[in-house]
């Protein structure tokens, strides 16, 4: 990952070590917190896994660390790429354009893919479409625990289908008529609770 | 083609991991500790465990580094190496150098051991001489 300059020189493997040294408990039980969240639908087994993850992609250097943002919040989206990765990116695989299914022009550099025939260096193994298909139906499974769980608490449903639409807080808050404080304890009650549902927000 | 219910729910599942971990984010720190009391976490311990975690693969990193450092430097040292020269040119040119033993009367050459010396005896004296900047060690090539 390259650092945009905006942010600043990305930071020497020597700063980011000692900054790794220096960070407070606090900082720790939050990072931890925060990898918990994010190991639904990954192979990693603990937050420890991904955050160790995340730190040997630091000292590799194919993640970098801009010295103009904290290190914190960089740190967790690294972790957050991390886990987003291995979930694998799914939804790309069965869409395409009608533009796509344009025959493909051999000499141009920005010759499209034939999608029905597929890049041939992304054609999926046997192996990794069973993987996915399991996935799938386990987060089908794991969505409908969660929406079971909250069945009467239509707080939370409105905060979830805010999540699923894209929607900003405010919106859903217009939309469903809660306030802030509602919204927020609502919020939290969905997070808390799926933490719980599949030990994801706990640590070790 | 249409997104199915299963697509659905890996792209709501994945969606709120990112959104409720992001508000792991903005949760101020005395909520932070309220939560991690609320779990019965200990911050001091899990962040024990975390750090010894990070601490051990950057200490392993350094090992590492240092470990290629030498390597590299090992490697650099090899291919400036001259292969030494043959005993017998070593000894002729030791013999050669009368002149340097003139010139530096604090310079002298003895053996323990009779006249006669060993291939190893000439060696040695010839590293000494290189030790002591006193030959090079491409002076030990045939004219």
């Amino acid at each position: 990952m390259e650092s945009n300059g905006r942010y600043g020189p990305p930071a020497t493997i020597e700063a980011i070590c000692s900054t790794i040294q220096s960070l407070t408990d606090l900082e720790w039980s939050r990072i931890g917190k925060f990898a918990g969240e994010h190991l639904w639908g990954t192979d990693f087994q603990s937050p420890d896994a991904l955050i160790n993850e995340t730190v040997s992609r630091f000292l590799a250097g194919s993640r970098t660390w801009p010295t103009g943002v904290a290190f914190l919040p960089c740190f967790c989206n690294a972790m957050k790429s991390i886990a987003n990765g291995e979930r694998g990116l799914i939804r790309h695989d069965y869409e395409f354009q009608v533009s796509d299914l344009v025959p493909p022009d051999i000499e141009s550099d920005n010759a499209r893919n034939d999608p029905v025939v597929g890049d041939a260096s992304k054609v999926d193994s046997a192996e990794s479409c069973v993987l996915r298909e399991e996935r799938r139906q386990a987060a089908a499974a794991d969505l409908e625990r969660l929406e079971d769980f909250f069945k009467n608490d239509d707080e939370v449903k409105w905060v979830l289908m805010g999540i699923e639409d894209g929607l900003s807080a405010a919106d859903v808050q217009a939309i469903s008529g809660m306030s802030k404080t509602i919204y927020e304890t609502a919020r939290t009650r969905l997070r808390r609770g799926r933490a719980r549902l599949f030990r994801t927000g706990g640590m070790s | 083609m249409k997104k199915s219910k299963v697509d659905r729910s890996l792209l709501v599942m994945s969606a709120l991991s990112a959104a409720l971990a992001d508000d792991v984010l903005s949760l101020s720190e005395s909520e932070l500790h309220h939560e991690l009391r609320e779990d019965k976490i200990d911050p001091a311990f899990t962040a024990a465990q975390l750090r010894c975690h990070a601490l051990e693969q950057i200490a392993e990193f350094r090992r590492k580094r240092l470990q290629d450092a030498r390597l590299s430097l090992g490697s650099q040292i090899d291919r400036e190496k001259v292969v030494p020269p043959e005993t017998a040119i070593v000894h002729q040119r030791i013999c050669a150098m009368r002149a340097l033993f003139v010139a530096k009367p604090r310079l002298s050459l003895a053996f323990r051991e009779g006249r006669v010396q060993s291939d190893a005896d000439w060696m040695s004296v010839w590293d000494n001489l290189l030790e002591l900047g006193l030959v090079r060690e491409d002076d030990g090539s045939i004219d």
